[in-house]
């Protein structure tokens, strides 16, 4: 009887205690109680599903008889009229055949049948062996027709919902007026998931100087999901309407998204939702990019001067998380031939076999292997190769933007240069070093306020020491500086390789507990306007210190 | 150690000849005043020759300030350089000790808070 239950799932586990003591294994299957309390029919037949020994008036259940009818008579597939011989041959193999499942084993499988005066019904048949009677098996019978319905039609309706969101999709979320620039070729690629999932992305030109890359991403499926997309993109294009600006620049970042937040936040908070996505400005003439990101992916960078990658990530929660938060917009410098792809996570977490994910790292390793491609084509090959990664196509809308930056005309003059140091313990020699090499290039191009360039240069001074501190790992190592002065932006690169540090937390003052260490990192966010991490392969790592300039010596 | 300790009407003014106070030179950068510390005596920092001064400085300064207050003594840094400005004003310096711009306004506002 335990076996048996074990058998069937969903074999009513309630029998009184009396039947089951006087009932025989065989008799216990006859019991058409069970039956009833299953909705479907427990018969007993042979190995190959053709002579029924017992139960037989339970299949008036499954035919529709009134209660207390004669069994019905003949084969079982002759009784329930079964239509699909290849189904039935698969649930009773011959034996012998040594094709079919293990004969002990459960088979189970829904084949359709057309039931005399009741037409064509789906019947669910589970069968396994009677134990202790060899030759036999148990078989339980339901009628599914209705479930099966439901399904198709709930199908029905999911591919029309699908349709309908795709449609939004292609019209609203996705699509946008291309945007010339002298200096970014790009390239956009959208595939909706068979469900659709609300991804939104833009390429817009707000200001002469910049253009504005917009990719996110709504929780859930679906038209729901792609309503909250374009409620989001409404509230985005809304704010920056009535935003006021100077002649020919763009709103700030952070107002742009401080706006759409105030906008966008109630919607999510009222339907539980959650939005992630990430805003990217790339300024054509200071090659250099700032960004703003709520949750979402990373952006891969990859650097054709040093045929690197990295991963571009912020530090802010998805829209909807919580009412308002004090988000940060970080800044990075590019350079001629560099590429950004942007996309969600789609693509990053499409599951492939073995529980696998086409991840971040495969994007880099794509993006480098095929820098040289054009974007469309970066774009197209991405997204190829995440269909052929995935099992059974994208679970997920899977949407890109691949920005290539081209040779800039004219070129613009810049500060920049770069030192290889060894970090030992301590770092003194190495910090002294950077330390007269950066005040020199401030004091030619730096702020017009020496307290400024003080400043500066003592961030960076303690970056470095900070790095060999914590970022080696209690190692020895080298660290490549590259800085840069370009329209008015100081950047400040440290490459190294070394374990995870948290470099974009900011402390809290350690001055008012009279701290004797630990101001470094409050010095470095005291002084930079953007302070932050990529990572790349491995355990290579870029800490960005980045300041604007307003008053930049000429 | 590179230094000058003088005393003017019973305060005492260190003024470091180091160009740079880091980690290297800290240990032993306000040895000169431990005696006048432990007596809980009244100081001046005069900054005015130092140029550079880095996170492990910073600490050893907010160290001092700390000793002296404990002690019952006062403090008050001057003369700092631009460089050494920007870094007291990151951390907000001027919350836990007076900077002065120079050291005669430093001598004056102690004298003045001992009258």
């Amino acid at each position: 009887m335990k076996t048996l239950q074990r058998l069937f799932r969903h074999w009513p586990g309630t029998m009184d205690e009396r039947k089951r003591q006087k009932q025989s294994q065989s008799c216990v299957v006859e019991e058409s109680a069970f039956s009833i309390i299953a909705q479907g029919a427990f018969l007993v037949c042979d190995d190959s599903g053709q002579a029924v020994f017992s139960g037989a008036e339970n299949l008036a259940i499954v035919a529709g008889l009134p209660r207390g009818s004669p069994g019905l008579s003949g084969s079982l597939p002759d009784a329930l009229g079964v239509l699909d011989a290849e189904a039935w041959a698969a649930l009773f193999p011959v034996s012998g055949s040594g094709s079919g499942p293990e004969k002990g084993s459960l088979r189970e499988d829904t084949v359709s049948c057309r039931i005399p005066g009741k037409g064509t019904r789906f019947i669910r048949i589970r069968n396994a062996p009677v134990p202790g009677s060899p030759g036999r098996r148990l078989v339980f019978l339901k009628d599914e027709t209705e479930l099966s319905e439901s399904r198709e039609r709930l199908a029905r309706a999911q591919s029309m919902d699908a349709d309908a969101s795709a449609r939004l999709q292609a019209a609203v979320l996705v699509n946008g007026e291309h945007v010339d620039s002298p200096v970014l070729e790009y390239a956009c690629s959208a595939m909706p998931s068979k469900l659709v999932d609300g991804d939104f992305l833009d390429v817009m030109r707000l200001a002469p100087d910049c253009v504005d890359v917009l990719l996110g991403d709504v929780m859930g499926k679906g038209m729901d999901a792609a309503i909250m997309g374009v409620v989001i993109k409404v509230g985005l294009f809304r704010s920056l309407a009535v935003m006021s600006r100077a002649e020919g620049s763009a709103p700030s970042l952070r107002d742009i998204c401080a706006a759409t937040e105030r906008v966008i936040t109630p919607h999510l908070l009222a339907r539980r939702s959650i939005a992630t996505f990430s805003y990217m400005r790339l300024y054509e003439t200071g090659f250099f990019a700032e960004f703003v990101d709520f949750g979402h992916t990373s952006i891969v960078h990859y650097r054709k001067a040093t045929d690197s990658c990295r991963l571009i990530k912020g530090a802010d929660m998805p829209l909807g998380f919580v009412e308002k938060q004090a988000f940060r917009s970080f800044l990075f410098p590019y350079r001629e031939g560099d590429l950004f792809v942007v996309f969600s996570d789609g693509l990053s977490e499409c599951p492939g076999q073995g529980g696998t994910y086409f991840g971040e790292e495969r994007i880099m390793r794509v993006a480098r292997s095929r820098a040289g491609l054009p974007p469309r084509e970066l774009c197209d090959t991405l997204v190829r190769l995440g269909f052929e990664f995935s099992e059974s196509g994208f679970a997920d809308d899977v949407s890109i933007v691949c920005v290539r930056v081209l040779k800039p005309e004219p070129m613009v003059s810049e500060q920049a240069g770069s030192l290889n140091l060894l970090l030992r313990q301590g770092a003194v020699h190495a910090s002294d070093k950077l330390r007269k090499a950066l005040t020199k290039v401030l004091d030619t191009a730096g702020s017009t306020d020496p307290v400024e360039n003080g400043g500066l240069v003592l961030a960076c001074v303690e970056a470095l020491s900070n790095i060999a501190e914590h970022g080696l790992g209690g190692l020895s190592g080298h660290c490549l500086v590259e800085w840069r002065i370009r329209s008015g932006l100081l950047s400040v690169e440290f490459n190294y390789k070394g374990p995870d540090f948290d470099w974009l937390a900011r402390p809290q003052s350690h001055i008012e507990s009279y701290a004797s260490r630990g101001y470094g990192i409050e010095i470095m966010h005291s002084a930079m306007d953007s302070v932050l991490l990529c990572k790349g392969f491995g355990n290579e790592k870029t800490l960005v210190l980045c300041r604007r300039l307003p008053c930049q010596k000429k | 150690m590179d230094y000058e300790l003088t005393e003017s009407n019973g305060i005492s003014v260190l003024k470091p000849g180091l160009r740079t106070v880091d980690q290297n030179n800290v240990p032993v950068l306000f040895e000169p005043l431990r005696p006048i510390l432990e007596a809980g005596g009244r100081i001046v920092l005069d900054l005015s020759k130092v140029q550079f001064i880095n996170s492990a400085g910073l600490g050893a300064i907010v160290g001092l300030i700390r000793d002296v207050e404990q002690k019952g003594g006062q403090i008050r840094v001057s003369s700092p350089l631009p460089t050494v400005k920007a870094l007291f004003n990151m951390v907000h310096l001027s919350s836990i000790v007076a900077i002065d711009e120079d050291t005669a306004a430093a001598l004056s506002a102690l004298a003045r808070n001992n009258g």
